[in-house]
């Protein structure tokens, strides 16, 4: 039963067919259910228009929405790629290590930083700027 | 979903793994019928091609022979597999090899990054207990943290998805 290396290539396909579709007339997302009904700011808010910003070419604008995300982002695809060609392919020996202690302090600053998002004195973190 | 199925090659014990996980590995040929398999509940190391759950394999419906003389429970005299206990990742620490639940600390991130809820951020929160909790030796713990982390990544992943499809269904009947 090779169902969910087939089920992992299948969605990856869909992807790619889903972003040529709408390449060039991108409406974006729904909004933030979190953000529209409390006008909080967690750590992803912005990551939608980072990435649009970035697929169009406008890095300073992507790192103006969430610097953080666009910063990790070539990190996680890498090791996000890994846990699920691992769990696809059911190949433990491919799933990145944990990270230690780093990992968690990594985790506990993407906390940090949507909490500091909320704070008066660092609008300056939250997309666009504040 | 209950990855609680270990199986024995190389010398070494491997899994967790879910039953289909191992039919899969056992069709595939990487686990042989007289590999040594436990799960939670069973008193002893039992041969695959004991186990009745398994028995359903193709292999052993052609191949499987009453009269074959069942491998010794425990060929390597009882040293390299530690016998289960009632943790069963108790018996991989005692025997040194090294097996540690997974952490989610990647996909909790993923999540916390990617998913507009905060339900990443209690994922973050368990994910990062329980690499500590399986270091100081309390396996149970560290397997629950880890289960926890998994089903709040999933909690996130599930929500942004239905949150996407009603966005998508509205939109659809807006227009």
């Amino acid at each position: 039963m090779a169902l969910r290396k087939w089920l992992v290539i299948g969605l990856a396909l869909g992807a790619v067919a889903m972003a040529a579709l709408v390449r060039g007339n991108f409406r974006g997302l729904p909004p933030c259910p979190l953000h529209s009904t409390t006008g909080l700011y967690c750590p992803g808010c912005g990551v939608t228009r980072a990435t649009r910003a970035l697929m169009h070419g406008d890095l300073v604008t992507a790192l103006q929405m969430n610097a953080v995300a666009i910063i990790l982002m070539p990190f996680l695809a890498i090791v996000m790629a890994r846990e699920i060609a691992a769990w696809g392919w059911q190949r433990p020996e491919w799933r990145p290590g944990t990270g230690g202690r780093w990992g968690i302090r990594l985790g506990f600053a993407i906390i940090i930083y949507g909490v500091l998002r909320n704070l008066p004195g660092f609008e300056f973190l939250r997309p666009g700027g504040g | 979903m209950s990855n609680d199925w270990y199986y024995a090659s190389g010398g070494a014990q491997q899994g967790p793994v879910g039953i289909d996980d191992l039919k899969a590995r056992h069709a595939a040929g990487q686990i042989p019928a007289d590999a040594l398999i436990w799960r939670e509940g069973m008193e002893n190391w039992k041969p695959l091609n004991e186990i009745p759950e398994l028995a359903t394999s193709p292999r052993l419906l052609t191949g499987g022979n009453p009269g074959t003389p069942a491998p010794a429970a425990n060929p390597v005299g009882g040293q390299i597999y530690a016998p289960p206990a009632t943790n069963p990742y108790a018996g991989a620490m005692g025997g040194g090899l090294g097996m540690k639940p997974p952490t989610y600390l990647w996909q909790s991130i993923a999540c916390t990054l990617l998913c507009c809820l905060p339900f990443g951020v209690v994922g973050i929160v368990y994910a990062a207990k329980v690499d500590g909790l399986a270091a100081s030796g309390n396996m149970a713990a560290a397997l629950d943290a880890s289960n926890k982390a998994k089903f709040w990544c999933w909690m996130s992943f599930g929500a942004t998805i239905v949150i996407f499809v009603l966005a998508a269904l509205g939109g659809a009947l807006g227009a």
